[in-house]
């Protein structure tokens, strides 16, 4: 608010210092609002990291879990659609819980930033990158 | 049931509408709700770009943060040509973060606490992963499923599993969000619940209901945290996902 203030007063002063030169008192402006920037973003990158930081720890908490119930529920769910459809009740079950199960764990690899990302995979190929 | 923690959840239609083939098209409140925070993201946005001016207002800082915090966040995960998703990508956070919010008052519904919401915003993101991916690489894009330098005689089963993970993605992308939602409620209202029934109890009552009282205090906090982080979460995973089918040689 104080802020507020004084800027209003400045610019009351400046306009009555118009035949002064406006661009000179524009550059004035500029450099001090570009310094005045600097030294916030200076202030705000320590404690934003922080926060950042402590954001990134929680979130990956959840998503580390999360990943591999998820990859777990999906091979399970479409070992048993398969066997649904085909009639093989306990084997397509087990064998795709079971590369569910490893497929939670590549998930949590990459979450974690273990292992390559499955799209980095794309340029590794023998026609390299297409785009 | 004032006391029933799941009680909160109910869908209770508003406005009876019409239904097709067994279909329910009825206004629930939890229409209402998502109306109401597509219209308080949009009342904000507004009047923060209403007045702009070179020293911005409360307001307009407000919008400031917002569209930079999102514009950032596309940026570092996408790089500037993700840019281009930078609207979906603020629409999905702000319209997840304000559901999330607006479930924090006392007798609001919380949208995104039921999974066919999350799961409906989940697999909408990755069918747009897939339309973009085949879009800008064609077939290519299925590469993504097999890796190079396999040995032939495991590939198959190496396949089965990135698709599984692949498929896992939307899962556990609508299931964190709709999880860390419920339980949250489920949690501060079981033990709200308790200052209730302990304070029935006469003076000894009231007098141990201070500690579940202190805890439902602390659980008001730590939902908003809850509240925000998984806006976030879900906003950067679908950066994430979306830089996949962009730019996969990152």
């Amino acid at each position: 608010m104080a802020d507020h203030g004084k800027q209003q007063g400045g610019e009351k002063t400046g306009s009555e210092r118009v035949t002064a030169g406006p661009d000179k008192r524009f550059s004035e402006i500029s450099a001090r609002i570009a310094a005045e920037r600097k030294e916030a973003e200076a202030a705000q990158g320590q404690t934003g990291r922080r926060t950042a930081a402590v954001g990134n720890t929680w979130g990956s908490a959840f998503r580390l879990g999360s990943e591999f119930v998820a990859a777990v529920l999906v091979g399970g769910g479409l070992g048993y659609l398969i066997d649904r459809l085909l009639g093989t009740l306990p084997f397509g079950l087990i064998i795709l819980l079971l590369a569910g199960f490893a497929a939670g764990i590549l998930n949590m690899a990459r979450t974690a930033g273990r292992a390559p990302k499955a799209g980095e995979r794309l340029n590794d190929g023998p026609d390299g990158p297409t785009d | 049931m004032a006391n029933d923690p799941l009680h909160q959840f109910q869908i209770k239609p508003i406005v009876d509408m019409f239904s097709v083939g067994g279909m329910d098209f009825s206004f629930t409140n939890s229409s209402l709700f998502m109306v109401a925070a597509a219209g308080t993201v949009s009342a904000i946005l507004f009047a923060a770009s209403r007045s702009a001016s070179l020293v911005p207002s409360r307001m307009q800082s407000v919008g400031e943060l917002w569209y930079e915090f999102i514009a950032n966040m596309v940026r570092q995960t996408m790089g500037s040509e993700g840019m281009k998703f930078f609207p979906f990508v603020f629409t999905v956070f702000s319209f997840v973060l304000m559901s999330n919010l607006l479930g924090m008052f006392p007798y609001f519904f919380t949208v995104t606490s039921h999974v066919v919401v999350t799961a409906a915003l989940a697999v909408f993101i990755i069918a747009m992963v897939v339309v973009v991916g085949l879009a800008k690489h064609g077939l290519h894009f299925f590469k993504l499923f097999v890796p190079s330098g396999v040995p032939i005689a495991i590939l198959p089963f190496i396949s089965l599993i990135e698709i599984i993970s692949f498929l896992s993605r939307p899962v556990s992308l609508s299931l964190r969000l709709f999880g860390n939602m419920m339980a949250g409620h489920i949690v501060l209202k079981v033990f709200t619940g308790f200052v209730v029934s302990l304070g029935a109890l006469g003076i000894g009552g009231i007098l141990g209901a201070l500690f579940p009282l202190a805890m439902g205090v602390a659980l008001t906090a730590f939902e908003f945290l809850v509240a925000f982080l998984q806006a976030f979460v879900f906003a950067i995973l679908t950066c994430v996902y979306l830089n996949d089918a962009l730019h996969p040689g990152h």
